[in-house]
């Protein structure tokens, strides 16, 4: 019986722990920067979930800068130097619209 | 001459890049992992305690990354878990060029695929593979544990680079000089990873002598949203206190990602020393040193059928070969391979050759 409750609650964990994906609402980031996230999506997401740089409390750009080389650096980053400019023009836009007083870019996962 | 001028260009980078810096970046991270671990055992078969772990196990991690200038950060993390309180990480980092990186401290030393994201906060599944496994197999004490208990945190020092050849290939090295793994005594017949990763007595090498490896990995930008990336990975150090017994860890990783599809592999084998004088500890049969593997001038006086600790000696001349003069020569430093055997792999609790691949 033990067992069997303990079932029960494994499987609902793991349903509740599935998710439709990660990331933002497109819908929300503006026109002009949708290759900008989708790199962003892309390159950001190999080693760990989006919600780390997502949710992480970075506000300054030289921040976002000093944080992007740090995780090029990482051995198989698959980060180019040359996609940085395109990751930081999204993260810049990313933190304003976070500190915005509508909350801006929402549905971070 | 040439090392002397490194190192001092090593301490003038680290004296000066605090004034460099135009302003200090800070950034606190942190992660909780809490699991229950069930073991679904009958009535009939009560587990043991040294089974496995069994109910709430909890992993907690604070982490101060500083990037003090575009060429220095430094790293502190402290975790608390199944271990007590650790430091996981405190180092600090000085980057001449992307492809030159110097970090020194309390670290993980590159291996693998995994090692980069052992922290809960960056795999998906609450278990790690199991070749870096920590405590939770089932078995854990007949088994031997995995081959390299992530994550694995050592005193040293690291060189390492990542160049990119254009935007689609990138190539990445790093090379260590460790303490390296640990068994506080110098009769010992497999790593003691609780020793290794312990703070006493202070964190210091047991033997003096450096565990080195490192790794290589090549990442190809295959097509828009298909990424390869194939690594090798190898440490080789002594682990006892006297550095006669050595072990060897190699390791193979591979990581595709197609769309949002990833498929990691890795696969690892630790070959190591063991002191297999006392057969007693063994549940198997060991199968004597080879005699080629004895130091020239040297024979193995193993009689078929008899493996007790004078028949497994390599004796430095045939007429040490009886009763205790063969032991006396087994104890000497320079004897080593001696009382070195290896293990077969007759049965599960021949630990001498852990391997395994993981996917996950
Ligand atoms: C090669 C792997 C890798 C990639 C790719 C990667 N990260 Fe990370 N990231 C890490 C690791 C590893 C950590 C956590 C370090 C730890 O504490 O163990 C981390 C942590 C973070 C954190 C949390 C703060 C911290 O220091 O723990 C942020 C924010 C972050 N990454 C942002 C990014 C961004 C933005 C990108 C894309 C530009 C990115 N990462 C791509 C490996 C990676």
């Amino acid at each position: 019986m033990r067992q069997v409750v303990w079932l029960v609650i494994a499987v609902l964990a793991g349903c509740g722990a599935y998710q439709r994906g990660e990331g933002l609402d497109v819908a929300t980031v503006p026109p002009a920067l949708h290759a900008d996230y989708e790199l962003f999506a892309r390159r950001c997401s190999r080693c760990h979930s989006l919600s780390r740089p997502l949710n992480a409390r970075i506000t300054a750009d030289e921040h976002w800068a000093e944080y992007v080389s740090r995780m090029r650096r990482m051995p198989g980053s698959g980060i180019s130097p040359d996609d940085v400019p395109a990751l930081l023009r999204f993260l810049t836009w990313y933190s304003a619209a976070r500190r915005a007083p509508d909350g801006g870019a929402g549905g971070a996962r | 001459m040439k090392s002397r001028a490194l190192m001092l260009l090593i301490c003038l980078v680290g004296v000066l890049s605090p004034f460099v810096a135009q302003s200090i970046d800070l950034n606190l991270a942190g992660t909780l992992q809490l699991d229950y671990l069930f073991t679904p055992f009958g009535r009939s078969d009560p587990r043991p305690a040294s089974h496995t772990l069994d109910g709430f196990t909890e992993k907690l991690s604070l982490k101060l990354a500083i990037d003090i200038s575009s060429h220095a950060s430094a790293n502190v993390k402290a975790c608390f878990g199944c271990h007590g309180f650790e430091v996981g990480m405190a180092y600090v980092d000085f980057r001449l060029a992307d492809e030159f990186n110097i970090r020194a401290g309390r670290f993980s030393p590159t291996f693998g695929e995994f090692g980069l994201r052992h922290d809960p906060g960056n795999h998906r599944l609450s278990d790690k593979p199991l070749p870096y496994d920590m405590g939770r197999m089932l078995r854990m004490m007949e088994f031997g544990r995995s081959v390299l208990p992530s994550p694995y945190v050592d005193n040293g020092i690291e060189l390492s680079g990542s160049h990119f050849f254009g935007r689609r290939l990138q190539l990445d090295y790093a090379a260590h000089a460790v303490a390296g793994l640990r068994a506080n005594t110098d009769t010992p017949y497999d790593v003691d990873f609780i020793a290794s990763r312990s703070a006493a007595p202070y964190y210091i090498d047991n033997n003096s002598q450096p565990s080195v490896g490192g790794r290589v990995g090549l990442t190809a930008r295959l097509a828009d949203r298909v990424d390869l990336t194939v690594g090798g990975s190898a440490i080789w150090g002594a682990y006892d206190t006297r550095a006669r017994m050595t072990y060897t860890v190699l390791g193979a990783d591979l990581f595709l990602r197609a769309g949002r599809t990833n498929v990691r592999a890795e696969y690892l084998i630790r070959r190591t020393d063991m002191y297999a004088a006392e057969q007693e500890r063994f549940e198997y049969a060991l199968q004597p040193w080879p005699t080629d593997r004895c130091p020239s001038g040297s024979s193995r006086c193993a009689t078929a059928g008899t493996w007790r600790s004078s028949s497994l000696c390599c004796a430095t001349s045939t007429s040490s070969c009886a009763g205790t003069a063969c032991a006396a020569a087994a104890t000497s430093p320079r004897a080593r391979p001696s009382t070195s055997t290896r293990a077969s792999r007759a049965g599960p609790s021949a630990p001498s050759t852990p391997s395994s691949a993981g996917i996950d």
